[in-house]
């Protein structure tokens, strides 16, 4: 019985670590000589995309970096748990004459709250924090450099963190039968 | 105790089961367990977060290994002795500990059931050396299962690390195993099975170490000490839902549960005075979960981790701690009242594609009118910069800015999986994937995903080699650095907790961002999407692993190993 329970016992084992031996994966990622792990990943990155309401404007590019605030933890949450972040602001080609002030803003993507992060530098950047699991960047041109609860000015350019792109899958997918509006979208 | 033969008996049956659901992919419909009119051996859908349609067509599936639940084949529950609260025990160097697993009753959230314990313990014993002690520890098996004890975290002599098939043989049911662990670093520490963690861990197979140090005021006074031990499991109310018998099912995500666990019960209490300074030794052992805690407000001072004091002591609002990690924080109660102890949370659902706050309530410490009568509080308040730890540490940054020794990328493959969950991770792929995820968001797909269709895996994207196939050669004193990077380019990225066997590690960078206040770990996590550079000092000769410690992602592959010589060869 003893040997009996022992070989058992190591066919177990031994099956965990055979089980994904020799099996044609359905999916693979992209091949790892692509891939530079010397660059930082972008992957959260936000894209700003003009919104060509402000003159010279219509050709900028800008990007926010994010980078998880520092944090013993090498992660950063708040008490309600969600990421804090540290987004740096770079935008590229404004030719406007406007008279104005480049002022980079979050909020929360019902627009109940406005963050404002500060004004964009000589070189066009800002640095800020934000502490939303989900946001949209803004930026605007505002009449003074006064800090305000909320812009007045046109808005420049515009993003959203990549947790916008979160959907629900009724509709979608395995949920294509799903109707959308059953679940109140 | 339970005879040789009747716990040889309890594996044939286990294991004759095992054999049977495996051939089936059904249990019988005999009520083989606890006398419940339906058969909590049988697979059933787990709990939910949030309420989701199934998946078409994937209504009545169930996961392609069978179910395993433990004394599965013994007639009653009364069989088993009930679980008893640990006990500390006190060693001096030379003491010799006798430590026994077997199969125990234990009351969770309103159900009996069985799980596993170390001596009748949950969690098991709390072991108290002083550093640079060796004890010997005589382990014996009395559960169905083979198994073997790590000593996480610990630079000890590398037979005894407990890895099975590299360290040392699995020790069978009935069979015993004598481990001598030395203690040469203060902290807190754990030991678990490394066989089968998903399971053997996640039913109460763990314990901490707690080494105290040599040098006087290595720490800051406080009025007392409270070590916790983290966990989830998941129940229904048949009791726990089975865990994969060949094989780990939730391999996707890991096994995130829905009961939380403070030393393994749901009741945590503690009463202190007004003014008093408590300083927690947390441990993380869950399978899957990071988790969030907020002390109800309370100041918290974090002043060390895995393996070391940190440079400089912080505050934090909550401590953020993964699967494996520790963290020693300082918590002062200023204020008499309750102050609950939470886990706190943005979880994500995925069927909706939304964030919703979620709060767990882990225990509670009640504060009393009455004022303490040591008042370390005025220390408290004062962060204190740990020159001993910068010290040891200085003589490792020139080596910060050194190139690369090593890369590796964490990725995954997916095999066989039912057509609909590869949809909705294609769906899902390319949107969003979080960089930590806090609960588990698709539940359903996660517990059909068993470690036969997901492939985690560990790449040297230098030689193209992945998990078994990375074999690292050192020589003790080396230092190394890895940049490791979590790739979120895939079908389904996720955060990896990645352990280092028998050596400590400094974590240098994240995204290209210096850490301005090291600490020696063991294990860090990796958000999706980052690139982290770590030092690891090759201190400890012996075949060692590095692996994620999400249990099911360790038994999908996810583990490569180092030598780390003693001396260098002649060439």
């Amino acid at each position: 019985m003893r040997m009996t329970v022992a070989m058992a016992s190591m066919v177990l084992a031994a099956t965990t670590m055979v089980a994904t031996a020799g099996r044609a994966p359905m999916f693979r990622t992209t091949c790892s000589s692509a891939i530079n792990l010397l660059a930082p990943s972008t992957y959260y990155n936000i894209k700003l995309v003009p919104t060509k309401r402000v003159p010279g404007t219509g050709n900028a590019k800008g990007s926010a970096r994010i980078n998880f605030t520092r944090s013993p933890f090498g992660v950063a949450v708040s008490m309600n748990g969600s990421y804090k972040y540290d987004l740096t602001l770079v935008i590229k080609g404004i030719k406007s004459n406007n008279k104005g002030t480049l002022t980079a803003w979050v909020t929360s993507s019902d627009l109940k709250h406005v963050r404002r992060l500060g004004i964009l530098d000589e070189s066009l950047q800002t640095f800020g924090k934000v502490e939303w699991n989900k946001f949209l960047v803004v930026v605007t041109l505002e009449p003074t450099a006064e800090p305000t609860d909320m812009w007045k000015g046109a808005i420049v350019m515009r993003g959203m963190s990549r947790s916008g792109m979160m959907h629900t899958m009724a509709g979608h997918g395995p949920y294509e039968q799903e109707p959308c509006s059953t679940y109140g979208f | 105790m339970l005879s040789k033969m009747s716990l040889s008996l309890l594996a044939f049956f286990a294991l004759t089961t095992v054999y049977s659901s495996t051939q089936h992919n059904r249990p019988s419909d005999k009520d083989m367990h606890h006398g419940n009119e339906i058969d909590p051996m049988r697979w059933r859908m787990p709990p939910h977060d949030f309420p989701m349609p199934p998946l078409p067509g994937l209504e009545s599936a169930e996961p392609i290994v069978g179910p395993f639940l433990p004394g599965m084949g013994a007639d009653t529950l009364k069989q088993f002795p009930e679980a008893q609260p640990n006990k500390v025990v006190e060693m001096k160097d030379g003491d010799h500990l006798e430590l026994k697993a077997s199969i125990v009753q234990r009351t969770l959230d309103g159900k009996t059931f069985l799980m596993y314990g170390y001596n009748g313990q949950y969690p098991g014993p709390l072991i108290k050396v002083n550093r640079n002690s060796t004890i010997t520890v005589e382990f014996k098996n009395e559960i169905e299962l083979p198994t073997t004890i790590h000593w996480h975290g610990l630079r000890l002599d590398n037979r005894f690390d407990g890895v099975p098939f590299v360290t040392q043989p699995p020790v069978h049911p009935g069979e015993h195993f004598i481990y001598e662990v030395y203690f040469p670093d203060t902290g807190v520490y754990w030991y678990h099975p490394h066989m089968r963690e998903d399971i053997q861990q996640d039913l109460g197979l763990y314990g901490n170490m707690l080494v105290a140090p040599l040098e006087l005021e290595y720490y800051n006074p406080v009025n007392q000490e409270q070590v916790l031990i983290l966990d989830d499991i998941l129940l229904d109310d048949l009791g726990p839902i089975p865990w994969g018998d060949r094989s780990p099912t939730h391999a996707l995500m890991g096994r995130f549960g829905n009961v939380m666990l403070v030393n393994g019960t749901t009741e945590y209490g503690l009463e202190v005075d007004k003014g008093e300074v408590v300083r927690f030794y947390l441990t993380n052992v869950a399978n899957s979960r990071t988790f969030n805690i907020v002390f109800g407000g309370a100041p918290i001072k974090v002043i060390a981790s895995d393996m070391s004091k940190f440079e400089y002591e912080e505050w934090v609002e909550s401590v953020i701690i993964a699967p494996a990690e520790r963290y020693v924080v300082e918590v002062l109660f200023e204020e008499p009242g309750e102050f609950s102890i939470i886990n706190s949370i943005q979880a994500i659902d995925e069927f909706r594609g939304e964030f919703k706050p979620r709060v767990d309530t882990l225990g509670h410490v009640i504060v009393r009118e009455l004022a303490v009568s040591e008042n370390y509080s005025k220390t408290f308040k004062v962060l204190r910069e740990n020159k001993d730890v910068r010290f040891d540490i200085e003589t490792f940054r020139h080596y910060f800015d050194k190139p690369v020794d090593y890369q590796l990328e964490l990725t995954l493959d997916i095999m066989d999986l039912p057509i609909q969950i590869v949809r909705a991770m294609q769906f899902e792929a390319g949107r969003y994937a979080a960089p930590v995820e806090f609960n588990d968001a698709m539940p359903l797909m996660n517990w059909l995903s068993s470690g036969e269709q997901v492939r985690w895996i560990i790449r040297d994207p230098d030689t193209g080699k992945e998990n078994d196939g990375i074999h690292w050669n050192f020589q003790k004193g080396d230092v190394v650095k890895v940049r490791i990077f979590n790739n979120p380019e895939t079908i389904h990225p996720m955060n990896h907790p990645i352990h280092v066997h028998g050596q400590r590690y400094l974590v240098i960078s994240t995204d290209g961002v210096a850490n301005e206040n090291l600490v020696w770990k063991d294990t860090a996590i990796v958000p999706v999407g980052a690139t982290m550079d770590i030092l690891i000092e090759m201190s400890n000769p012996g075949e060692w692993m590095l692996h994620c410690h999400i249990a099911e992602h360790l038994h999908a592959g996810m583990k490569m190993s180092f030598s780390v010589k003693e001396q260098r060869s002649s060439d």
